[in-house]
Formats: C-alpha cells, sequence, structure tokens
C-alpha cells in the first residue's frame, strides 16, 4: 500500500506580531510562539485522510531545520502519522535555507522511504515562497498536482481538482507524485490528549542534509530586513473635480 | 483568512519555562479580564492513605498507564448499569459537597483532604488517586488552568473560578463529574464563561440517544462557541467509563467526521473546556496541569451519562 511523505515546517504562529530585530538582520525568533506551517497541517491531515480510507498505509512525517523542529514532528505524529523524519540544520544554516535546498533533501527521502506520495503544504506562511513542491517534483522528475482542493484516487492513479487563478482545474496524475495542498482541500483534525501520548512512543529519526548528500551550502546573503514602510496618511478631497486637478497635478492622469 | 491551527503540542519539563512569564509568547491576549494567573503548581502535601476495607482499582498497585480509549465501546448490562448509577450519585455528591468548600481563603490541599475523607467514609475509592501517577484525589483548575490541576497549598483568591473534577470508585465502577465554581465576586467575563460553559454541556447531554452519532457532541459544541465567540479546548475528550476510568468512545469537543454511533447501554462522559482565548495549552512542569498558552481562563463542566432505549440519563446529575 502507498507510503505518503508529508513535509512540516515550524513557522512563528499566524497570530504573532512579527517584529525586526533592532540589527535588521532578520525577525525576532527567540521566545515567540511558533506552529506547524497551516498548509502543512491541512497536507498531514490529508495524508491521514489517505490512511483511513486505507489508501495509504504509512505516513512519514519530515521537518528541515534546528533541534525545535521536532515539535511540528511530534504535532504530525499526534494528528496520525505513523513516524517522523528529523533533518537537522544548525540555526544559523536555517536563517539561508532555501526551497532549492529542501527540495533536494526531500527528493532524497523520498527516494530512500520508497514513498509513493510526497504531500507538502503550498507555501509557508514566512517566506510564501510557493517553491518547495514543485522544486521537489521536478528533482524527482515526478508529475506535481499544486494548489489541490480535492484528492481522489482511481484505478489509474489520481484525479486532482487544482484551484487556478479562474477557478477550479481537474487534471488526472499517474502516482508516483508531488502535492501541495491548498486552504480548501480539508479541515485539520486537533490533536487530543491520547493521541499525543501516543505520539512520544512513535519513531523520530534524526538525520543530516550530509547523509543525504545534499549541499546545503546558502545562495543568497540577508542584506537588511526592514519594516514596511510606515503609512502616509491620505487626504479628503471635496468633489470629483477636485479628486481629478489632484490626479493631474500628481501626474497620475 | 481563517486557519484552524492544530492544538499546540504539550510542551513539558524543558519548555515550561515559557510560562513563567507573562504573554511571553507574544499572542493578542484575548481574556482582558481581572483575576489571578496561576503560574506553578505550590507545595503539594504527601499521598493520603487508603484504608484496607476500600476496595482499589488495579493502578493502586502497580504503576499503569492512562487507559486506551480507543476501540468499540461496552454495552452494558441492566446489573453494570445499577453499579454506574451508584457510583455516578455518589460522584455528584461529593462534588457538590466539594462546591459549598470553594470559598475565599481555603486552598485546593484542603478540599482535596475533605473530599478524599468523604469519599472513603462512603467506603469508596477517589478514582484519580495514582491514576497513570496522579498525586491527589481530586482535580482542581483554577482560572487559565483549563483541567488536571494538582491540589496544592494555594489560597483561594476573590475572583477565582475553580473547576473540582471528583471520580470515585464503588463497587468496582468509576463515576465521574466536574463542576465549575465562583469563589466570591468574579468579573463579568469570568461569570459569562462559567454559565455558558454549563449550558453548552446540558445542549449536549439533551441531543444524545441511541442511534445519534457520537460527532453530533463536537458539532454541537462548535456551533455554540461559535455563537458565544469562545473556543474549545480540543486536546481533552470525553471517554467511556465503567470498570475502566478511561475507555471507548473518544467524545471530541470539536467539530470532526469520526464515525461512531450512540448504543443503549453505552456509558460515557462529555467534559467541553470552553476558553476565553485561543483554547491552546501545555503542560506544566509537574506533567498533569494543563495551562493555556495565552493566558485567558477556562472552565469546564462534565456528567457521565448513560444512553438508554429512548434516550438519556444523567448518572451524575446533582439532584
Amino acid at each position: 500500500m502507498a507510503r505518503v511523505l508529508v513535509g512540516v515546517k515550524r513557522v512563528i504562529d499566524y497570530a504573532v506580531k512579527v517584529r525586526v530585530k533592532p540589527e535588521k538582520n532578520g525577525v525576532v525568533t527567540q521566545g515567540v510562539k511558533h506552529s506547524m506551517n497551516p498548509f502543512d497541517e491541512i497536507a498531514v491531515e490529508e495524508a491521514v485522510k489517505l490512511k483511513e480510507k486505507k489508501l495509504a498505509g504509512e505516513i512519514v512525517a519530515v521537518s528541515v531545520g534546528p533541534t525545535q523542529s521536532q515539535e511540528v514532528i511530534r504535532t504530525a505524529l499526534a494528528m496520525g502519522a505513523d513516524r517522523g523524519i528529523h533533518v537537522e540544520v544548525p540555526a544559523a544554516e536555517y536563517e539561508l535555507l532555501q526551497p532549492v535546498h529542501v527540495s533536494k533533501i526531500l527528493a532524497k527521502l523520498a527516494l530512500e522511504e520508497k514513498a509513493d506520495l510526497v504531500i507538502l503544504g503550498k507555501q509557508a506562511i514566512d517566506d510564501d515562497a510557493n517553491q518547495t513542491a514543485q522544486m521537489t517534483a521536478a528533482v524527482l522528475d515526478w508529475p506535481q498536482a499544486t494548489f489541490c482542493n480535492k484528492v481522489e484516487k482511481t484505478d489509474a492513479g489520481l484525479t486532482i481538482v487544482r484551484e487556478i487563478d479562474g477557478g477550479l482545474e481537474t487534471i488526472k496524475t499517474k502516482t508516483p507524485a508531488v502535492l501541495s495542498a491548498d486552504l480548501r482541500l480539508n479541515t485539520p483534525r486537533y490533536a487530543t490528549l491520547p493521541n499525543i501520548m501516543k505520539a512520544k512512543k512513535k519513531p523520530l529519526k534524526k538525520v543530516t542534509p550530509k547523509d543525504l548528500g545534499v549541499d546545503t551550502t546558502p545562495r543568497i546573503e540577508i542584506i537588511s530586513v526592514e519594516d514596511p514602510p510606515v503609512r502616509q496618511a491620505g487626504a479628503v478631497v471635496a468633489d470629483v473635480d477636485a479628486l481629478v486637478a489632484k490626479l493631474k497635478e500628481g501626474g497620475h492622469v | 483568512m481563517q486557519f484552524r491551527s492544530v492544538q499546540n503540542l504539550l510542551k513539558n519539563v524543558n519548555n515550561c519555562a515559557y510560562y513563567l512569564h507573562r504573554n511571553f509568547f507574544q499572542i493578542t491576549k484575548r481574556d482582558k479580564g481581572k483575576w489571578d494567573l496561576i503560574n506553578d503548581t505550590g507545595k503539594v502535601s504527601v499521598e493520603r492513605s487508603i484504608p484496607e476495607h476500600i476496595e482499589k482499582p488495579p493502578y493502586y498497585f502497580k504503576h499503569m498507564e492512562a487507559g486506551n480509549t480507543l476501540g468499540t465501546p461496552e454495552i452494558k448490562n441492566a446489573e453494570q448499569i445499577k453499579q454506574m448509577r451508584s457510583s455516578g450519585k455518589l460522584a455528584a455528591q461529593i462534588l457538590r459537597e466539594c462546591g459549598r468548600m470553594a470559598t475565599i481563603g481555603t486552598t485546593t490541599d484542603e478540599i482535596d483532604e475533605f473530599a478524599h475523607k468523604r469519599i472513603l467514609a462512603h467506603n469508596a475509592y477517589p478514582s484519580p488517586l495514582r491514576y497513570a501517577g496522579f498525586p491527589k484525589s481530586v482535580c482542581t483548575s483554577i482560572n487559565n488552568v483549563a483541567c488536571h490541576g494538582i491540589p496544592d497549598d494555594r489560597q483561594l483568591v476573590d475572583g477565582d473560578i475553580i473547576n473540582i473534577d471528583v471520580t470515585v470508585y464503588l463497587n468496582g465502577c468509576h463515576g465521574d463529574c466536574s463542576e465549575t465554581f465562583l469563589v466570591g465576586d468574579v468579573d463579568e467575563r469570568g461569570r459569562l464563561l462559567v454559565s455558558a460553559t454549563r449550558e453548552c454541556l446540558m445542549k449536549c447531554i439533551a441531543l444524545c440517544g441511541p442511534g445519534v452519532a457520537f460527532n453530533e457532541i463536537g458539532k454541537c459544541i462548535d456551533l455554540f462557541c461559535s455563537e458565544h465567540k469562545l473556543e474549545s479546548v480540543a486536546a481533552f475528550i470525553g471517554h467511556g467509563i465503567g470498570n475502566y476510568f478511561h475507555g471507548p468512545p473518544e467524545i471530541y469537543h470539536y467539530a470532526n467526521d469520526v464515525p461512531g454511533e450512540m448504543q443503549s447501554g453505552m456509558t460515557f462522559t462529555i467534559e467541553p473546556i470552553l476558553s476565553l482565548g485561543r483554547g491552546e495549552i501545555g503542560l506544566l512542569e509537574d506533567g498533569w496541569t494543563a495551562v493555556s498558552l495565552d493566558d485567558s481562563r477556562s472552565a469546564q463542566f462534565e456528567h457521565t451519562i448513560l444512553i438508554t432505549e429512548n434516550g438519556v440519563d444523567i448518572l451524575t446529575s446533582a439532584d
């Protein structure tokens, strides 16, 4: 039966007010609440649903990052994943880690673990990159179905409904394949106390990118991180003529 | 964009330093009422003794893990139901008596001592004691403690809301109930929270009956919460109960599509915890006390119920 690899990323919780560090080289993460990337929760939920429908046999949750990334793996285990793999990257290196590196790591693991399906969240809420699923598919030379709204198994493979700019698109693909989960794919379940306790016993393997033969040398350099400019107050005009005059003045018309 | 974030995993020992600072996580505070924040467990007294003649559950003699709540729920026969009724009745009675002790200046340890003595006086065993290593005879959860609070030397102060969870083991049967009590003058938000939580539980019980899906309870709680602008603390579940403290079925307090239907003869608890904040919890160093991560209060009410041929019976009703 199918083995599903799910990628989960530890990000700053969506409800936190993100602050730029005074040194302007990043945002404050120390002591700030982190959670699993919401789209990754949806990815895990989809994998668990496949397992409940007996369409998948084993779910492996993977996270790339520093030690704390294990927290989100445990959350995935509590939601129903069977085992976890933590690819450890030290904090300093993690700052500069990009989808191009992560996709190679996930691809290597997908092959090693003989996965039939890789399900990722469509994008992370910290970088909004929306690249990892696509790049992973490219490295593996597997078909990709991104922005999944619905996933159905057929005899031939999968029938997937995707969210695109114009509406919904239905595609068919064979497996193995890489999927990326979009918002409306499902509603993730909460981890209940009994499941959290059970998750503590599920195996969590630790590896490094080096073990997988992936080079994580940074390709970028962070020059500066700044707050967006303070919004200027608008001006209220008396009537349409005044508005047109102001637009002409400003060279917009 | 609306996300439903998964309950933050219970952090343990190493990470609990987070809780010692107010709103250390910098999440927008939702519960802006005036009340005393519980930061840590106080001094827990030594284990209270159980006399020889009291029938003790298996976990008294050997450390066991919490019961397995997966599997097919037990259908009880008339004899078992009779036993369940007496355990439930006793639990309800002890809970009511404990409620009278929830006054300013009383410590939760004193409430525990009182409950312990009263349960023994009825020739029953206080189920929480030694269950999965729990050190006391009742759970006392104040303000921002969601549940499983350990009785200690802290005195109740004016404005506290305290949940007392009583479970008794009588004639080989457990009966489980809890109620949140107001101590002194509680602020408006606190009072609304408590009355809403009580109402929520009663609504859930009212919909139970043979053939009703278990997940109707979760749906009901979700709907109730969105109407009252509260959140359900999803990590904790209701559970089957009988000769065992916790068993199948699992009752989720949030909307879900887990299959399963109630049948006549089943006994289980419904125990929603409603929160003024986001409903996410973490564990203190003691490994038991569940506190909210955003410094918000929660209230809980619990009953053990029996599904009958034509409806539902509350085994732990206080009449």
